[in-house]
């Protein structure tokens, strides 16, 4: 079958040729189709349900709406996994489902059931499913900057930049935050409403009744007809204020007369600040599931130019965020390697093949495959990013072995003597089928070696995966290329003049020999010694730090900073900036310093008003670790702060796989919140003691004050009142309450009964006086006892169950060992109460996930190999030795991990799967010509030194191809290249010491023991 | 023994949370943009803020009555009106003022009448003509018409008409003193019976303060504390401590009377029958202290403030007097040398607790 593959493309060369071109124009069209992101979109399906109830308090939030929903979601189908936060005003559910699981269809599933329950949801709720975006959807970042007022510019942002920054393609949603929303605010002031006899109720009614606009028909009139049309919308402040709430014979109560009507703005959630120099307004733009980012952000960057000459005078949209210049870089960086690769590999051909035109004719295949690889990525529906151009990258070596074999064959057959004489096709096409089947069999092994990586499953298998089709594809591409395109153009340049082998093949020959006959006399000292470097491998393993995933540069820095959780907002926003001033003097790398505070709009991101996200974009090249250093020395400076250090991407990375960030994550489950506060401390303590132990941190859920309203039933019966009225009237003066809309122009603000808001003061509100139905005046104190006690900040759910979790980074130690001996000691030293319980998360969850299905997947590769060895040489035995040859290939990785300092992670883990290939390939290479030689009759000793010498030149020339190809991405610097790092020295020592010894041990070995014979 | 070791070991495990000095250099105190202020002692504590009305004052309200019974045709001031004294307040008619006209003409003439018949009988009786009896009868005749015409006339002026205004049937109720309207409680072409009210009036320099405590409340009070208007700066008496509780809002009243507006430096106009205000109790104390609102905070239950010292801050425990949006009265140990934290009091406190230490 291989065979007439190459002849119909031998025989056809138009054709062939045209099909090439087919390719590489059809692959060309590939590469401009393919999404292009820096990273695998690595979220599962997932739905948010965010609602909001002004003014509720955590514990209100979780019994009245949360659990509701919760208990509503709990059985639907598919669903992985349940998480909640119920926090001051808001609730932040959110449903995970199988992976696969289409996002309308669930979503879908999700909104059913929610507009099922959502009538016994009290009254008042805002809000229901988050837009289509994924965690990862953050793509583009802005501030709108002018001499605008705050209100102005969230104006601005809300009802001009927003809408038409929603239609661009791919943006699901633009997050607002900070500013100030506008509202028309009705005061009312207690003591006139008491003294008028005049309730909230009544006001509230007015307001509601009177604001508002209708159609009522058409009247004919003549031949013509009139539309009527009811006018009654309140547009101004006088409007409201005229509005009369209450009127008797003489007298008439307005809307003034018992409250100030004024322009204010709506109870703030958060807030922005930037670059030290105080609040700004923040446009956050929400790329849909799945769509490019480059492109969505392109998109948007020219609609914001489009807008830009209607903005007011001075106004401008200062981006500070753009996923896309990650994008380009992080791609740009896989980019360059790929392209220093190949001309690397080029360079390496003609030195060993020392003919240009057999160079050329191998280096085809280099952008040939490349493009039939884009091709099946766009089949694949994989989208270009660092992972799967990774793939691409290490498979650069791998690719060019197919050709090489085969155009070294051919090259060595023109040059046979009597060759001139035959038609240059049947030469070439005997050469070729010389190599085929051997050639076929490496590729497949090579590819196998990768499929255990398919088999990842979570964030690891989101990762990995495209890095394994990729090479899958691109290992398949370049086989099929051998065997078609590139002996057609062998045929077609190479020319038959006969040469003698080239300079750097010629000098390692001539090295090499002594080398081989030398360790063959010794082959008792050769195996000593490789036993002994095998053992101190082990040795090195053992010590070798081990960790997920290497952290990718993103270039931006995040650092979270959290404050006393009963912070105002104001206050909290004080110290942001004096941090941020701190922080431009401390770092003058830093261009950009936006920070939030608080709640975004939709609510996406809830966080406390104490809890801070510092965003510093950094000037390119900035030393980033020095950075980090000195902004933890700055730090100290702040005391009573807590902080983290974490990147845009990778914080939502690990908020969406944990719903917290950090390394290791213990979540503690149990039903009281005190409970779990204080064991959550202890677990704190325990781990801040053990050594690698890094900004140790737990949500103290407490600490946030509450002023505690206590009913009087008796009081309120006798008063004619009930607890309903009370809180309704508490919440009127502080929160206020939305009663309905006044439209100007586009613009819709909200109309707000509200009383004197935060600025009530605390000992004032029991002297409040309340207007009793049957007339006559109560003080609010006689009605409820005020205390002021701490409580929670937020309640965290997980599949219904309250929990809370402590979070660590590891620092200079490696993550599996801190966790075995944090779990150790928290065993010891934590007691928990019955009904407590905790799981261990966090990064290293997601290691030792990876790590035992390889455990699993390797071996059963291994199987596989090893049955596709038995079945080419048809002996145990032989398979037995090429496979011997892998666990010395896996030695120079060692050592090259523990020279380099890095970690044993998933990168270089797939490192060494890469090397299991190769080591076997070099063997069955070796192994394979030594059994054709001893078929000739040669005596043992001479098929090995023969067989080892002649064979040296492929076996260097895959093995050094092999590593050059990734040495681009070992000195590559810029984002993503921390991935690919690891990986690139695993391959690249690991094919020194691997090609060292099938070079050396292959040989004796063989010799020992490769045939019966030779044994009996 | 073994008690108290644990006792001590408590102590020493629940003092680190709670010490009371928070040590920070100077550069953190900068970066965490702590400002101070000395805390300004002042000799008067001020209490919570009470809803109070102003009233009248008890005697210094009155009611206007209809002289007689009639019809009323005018009532030409408006509620809230500022009388003189002798201005008109009412005019009533009634039918039955002529007959009082042509009363003390009878009268009159009776008088008249009796009196020279009185005169000619003394005369009589000093000739001898008549009878000693006869003189007596005739001078207590007169007497009785002089009594009766006096009744008639002082009946008139009762009503406040002239002869010329009774024999018309017009009668004009006039203001005794300058004084405030507070109600019309008649409108013209009604029909009043004799002594019917007609008007409410008050006099409005005479003004006090009604409260409705709790009982709770009304306990902290004595008769001749001074309450403080917010607002006006008018200082209330306290008079009155009710006994009695209302039934529906469990209140006491309290009430306290109000300087009269000439008195020095007042500027009672702001305060109007009917007004609701604020009152705050003041009291005597050597030991209050003003911080501006901020520098409070509360946890635990208990109210501090940071009191700076040397190595940094050091909470110091404070009872609350009052709060208002911008300023609090505190007791406590303070000291008007030693400055307290007016702003970055959350970053303080976070301090304090221990937030966010390693």
């Amino acid at each position: 079958m291989l065979d007439s593959l190459t002849r119909g493309a031998l025989a056809r060369p138009l054709l062939t040729l045209l099909a090439a071109l087919l390719l590489m124009a059809a692959g060309a069209r590939a590469l401009m189709n393919l999404p292009i992101d820096a990273f695998p979109d690595v979220s599962a399906p997932q739905v948010k349900i965010i609602v909001k109830l002004a003014g509720m308090t955590p514990e209100e939030m979780e019994t009245r709406v949360t659990t509701p929903i919760e208990i509503e979601m709990l059985g639907l189908p598919k669903q992985t996994m349940l998480r909640s936060t119920s926090k001051y005003g808001l609730t932040d559910i959110t449903i995970d489902f199988e992976d696969g699981t289409d996002i309308y269809w669930a979503r879908n599933q999700v909104s059913e059931r929610l507009t099922g329950i959502m009538g016994d949801l009290p009254a008042g709720l805002t809000g229901g499913l988050a837009p289509i975006t994924t965690p990862l959807g953050e793509m583009f970042m802005f501030t709108v900057e002018g001499d605008l007022s705050l209100a102005e510019r969230r104006g601005l942002l809300d009802w001009v930049i927003r809408p038409a920054l929603r239609t661009v393609r791919g943006v699901a949603d633009v997050n607002v935050l900070g500013g100030l929303a506008s509202a028309y605010e009705v005061v009312p002031d207690p003591a006139r409403l008491a003294a008028t006899g005049i309730t909230l109720d009544e006001l509230r009614a007015t307001l509601e009744r009177f604001n508002r606009n209708d159609g009522a028909g058409r009247i004919n009139e003549g031949e013509e007809t009139l539309l009527v049309r009811v006018q009654g919308r309140l547009n101004s402040l006088d409007d409201i204020g005229r509005l009369v709430v209450h009127a008797t014979r003489d007298t008439q109560v307005r809307v003034a007369d018992v409250a100030e009507v004024r322009l204010g703005a709506l109870t703030r959630m958060g807030g922005v600040t930037h670059n030290g120099e105080g609040e700004t307004v923040q446009g956050l733009v929400l790329g849909l599931r799945g769509a490019d980012a480059q492109e969505v952000v392109r998109g948007v960057r020219a609609r914001l130019e489009e807008i830009a000459p209607s903005l007011p005078e001075g106004v401008k949209v200062i981006p500070f965020y753009d996923r896309g210049e990650l994008v380009s870089s992080a791609v740009g960086t896989v980019t360059r390697a790929l392209i220093e690769a190949v001309v690397l590999v080029l360079v390496l051909l003609y030195l060993f093949l020392g003919n240009l035109r057999a160079a050329l004719a191998v280096a085809v295949v280099l952008p040939l495959s490349a493009l039939w690889t884009f091709l099946l990525m766009d089949f694949a529906g994989l989208s270009a990013n660092l992972m799967s151009l990774g793939g691409l990258a290490i498979a650069i070596g791998l690719l060019v072995d197919a050709a090489v074999v085969v155009v070294e064959n051919v090259v060595a057959h023109l040059h046979e003597p009597g060759a001139a004489g035959r038609p240059r096709q049947d030469v070439v096409l005997e050469a070729v089928r010389e190599v085929a089947v051997p050639t076929t069999a490496g590729i497949v092994i090579i590819a196998l070696v990768f499929v255990p990586l398919l088999s990842l499953q979570g964030l690891e298998g989101k990762l990995f995966a495209p890095v394994a089709l990729t090479i899958v594809f691109a290992l398949a591409g370049s086989l099929l290329l051998s065997l078609t395109v590139i002996p057609l153009l062998a045929r077609l340049m190479l020319n038959a003049r006969s040469h003698s082998d080239p300079w750097l093949p010629r000098t390692l020959s001539r090295l090499y020999r002594p080398l081989l006959e030398r360790a063959l006399a010794a082959p008792r000292i050769v195996a000593a010694i490789a036993a002994l470097l095998f053992v101190v491998a082990a040795v090195v393993y053992v010590g070798l730090g081990k960790t997920f995933m290497p952290t990718m540069d993103e270039g931006s820095l995040i650092v979270q900073l959290e404050k006393l959780p009963s912070i105002s907002l104001d206050a909290s926003l004080d110290i942001d900036t004096r941090f941020q001033q701190a922080l431009k003097e401390t770092v003058p790398e830093a261009m950009q310093i936006v920070a939030r505070a608080g709640s975004d709009e939709i609510g996406l991101d809830p966080m406390g008003l104490n809890q801070t996200d510092t965003f510093i974009s950094l000037s390119p090249g900035a030393d980033k670790p020095a950075i980090v250093h000195r902004i933890r020395e700055l730090l100290a400076e702040f005391p009573g702060v807590a902080y983290a250090f974490t990147q845009p991407i990778e914080m939502r990375v690990s908020e969406m796989i944990l719903g917290v960030r950090g390394d290791l994550a213990i979540r503690l489950f149990g039903p009281d919140i005190d409970t779990l506060n204080h064991k959550a401390g202890e677990i704190a303590e325990v781990l801040r003691a053990i050594p690698g132990a890094e900004d140790v941190f737990f949500v103290r859920n407490e600490g946030v004050q509450y002023l505690r309203v206590v009913p009087d039933t008796d009081a309120l019966a006798r008063a004619g009142l009930d607890v309903d009225a009370l809180s309704a009237m508490l919440r009127a003066q502080i929160e206020g309450e939305r009663i309905g809309i006044i439209q100007k122009l586009e613009r819709r603000y909200p109309l707000v009964i509200r009383a004197s808001g935060a600025s009530t003061v605390a000992d004032d509100l029991t002297q409040m006086p309340v207007a009793l139905p049957g007339g006559g005046r109560i003080a609010l104190g006689q009605l409820a006892r005020f205390e002021r006690v701490d409580g929670p900040v937020q309640i965290n759910r997980q599949l219904g169950s309250r929990n809370t979790v402590v979070i660590a980074n590891v620092g200079g130690r490696d993550l599996v060992g801190f966790v075995e001996d944090a779990r150790a000691q928290v065993l010891q030293k934590v007691e928990l109460p019955a009904g407590y319980r905790l799981t261990w998360g966090g990064e290293f969850e997601n290691q030792q996930r990876a790590a035992q299905r390889l455990a699993l997947v390797v071996p059963a590769a291994l199987v596989l190999i090893f049955l596709i060895l038995y079945s080419t040489f048809n002996s145990l035995r032989q398979a037995t030795l090429v496979m011997a040859n892998v666990p010395f290939a896996m030695i120079g990785g060692v050592f090259a991990l523990g020279l380099s300092g890095e970690y044993l992670s998933v990168p270089a883990s797939v490192g060494f799967i890469a090397l299991l290939g190769i080591a076997v390939l070099n063997g069955v290479v070796l192994v394979s010509y030594f059994n054709q030689l001893r078929a000739t009759g040669m005596n043992m000793t001479d098929v090995v030194i023969n067989g080892a010498q002649r064979r040296l030149r492929p076996v260097l020339l895959t093995a050094s191809m092999a590593a050059l190809g990734l040495v681009p991405l070992l000195f590559a610097t810029g984002p993503g290249s921390e991935i690919q790092r690891p990986l690139a020295i695993v391959v690249i020592g690991g094919l020194i010491s691997c090609t060292l010894l099938t070079l050396l041990l292959l040989p004796i070995l063989y010799k020992r023991f490769g045939e019966r014979s030779a044994t009996t | 023994m073994k008690r108290v070791i644990v006792l001590s070991l408590l102590i020493a495990a629940t003092l680190p949370l709670h010490a009371a000095d928070i040590v920070l250099g100077a550069a953190q105190i900068e970066r965490l943009g702590i400002r101070e202020a000395v805390p300004v002692q002042t000799g008067k504590a001020e209490a919570a803020a009470w809803s109070a009305r102003v009233v009248a004052s008890a005697d210094a309200e009155w009611v206007v009555t209809a002289p007689t019974g009639g019809v009323v045709v005018r009532v030409p001031v408006v509620e809230g009106q500022q009388v003189a004294a002798n201005a008109v307040l009412a005019e009533l008619r009634s039918a039955s003022l002529p007959d009082q006209g042509a009363a003390l003409a009878q009268a009159r003439s009776a008088a008249a009448l009796a009196r020279s018949n009185r005169d000619r009988d003394r005369t009589l009786h000093a000739e001898g003509l008549i009878a000693e009896r006869r003189v007596r009868e005739s001078e207590n005749a007169a007497v009785q018409a002089d009594a009766a015409l006096t009744a008639v006339q002082s009946r008139l002026r009762l009503l406040g008409v002239s002869a010329a205004d009774a024999a018309a049937g017009r009668i004009q109720v006039r203001a005794e003193t300058s004084a405030t309207v507070l109600e019309r409680m008649v409108s013209p072409g009604q029909r009043v019976d004799e002594a019917d009210a007609l008007l409410r009036l008050a006099d409005a320099r005479k003004l006090m303060l009604e409260l409705n405590l709790t009982v709770a409340q009304a306990e902290q009070v004595r008769e001749g504390d001074v309450l403080l208007v917010e607002g006006s700066g008018e200082q209330a008496k306290v008079t009155q401590i009710g006994w009695g509780a209302s039934d529906s809002t469990q209140t006491v009243r309290v009430r306290a009377a109000l300087p009269p507006p000439n008195s020095a430096g007042s500027a009672s106009s702001a305060l109007r029958p009917g007004l609701w205000v604020k009152a705050r109790r003041s009291q005597q104390t050597d030991n209050a202290w003003q911080v501006p609102a901020a520098a409070v905070s509360h946890h635990d239950g208990k109210t501090w403030v940071f009191v700076r010292t040397t190595e940094g801050f050091r909470a110091v425990e404070v009872q609350p007097l009052s709060q208002d949006a911008g300023r609090a009265t505190i007791a406590g140990a303070l000291d008007a040398k030693a400055p307290v934290a007016i702003s970055g009091v959350a970053a303080l406190k976070a301090v304090w607790l221990g937030h966010g230490a390693e």
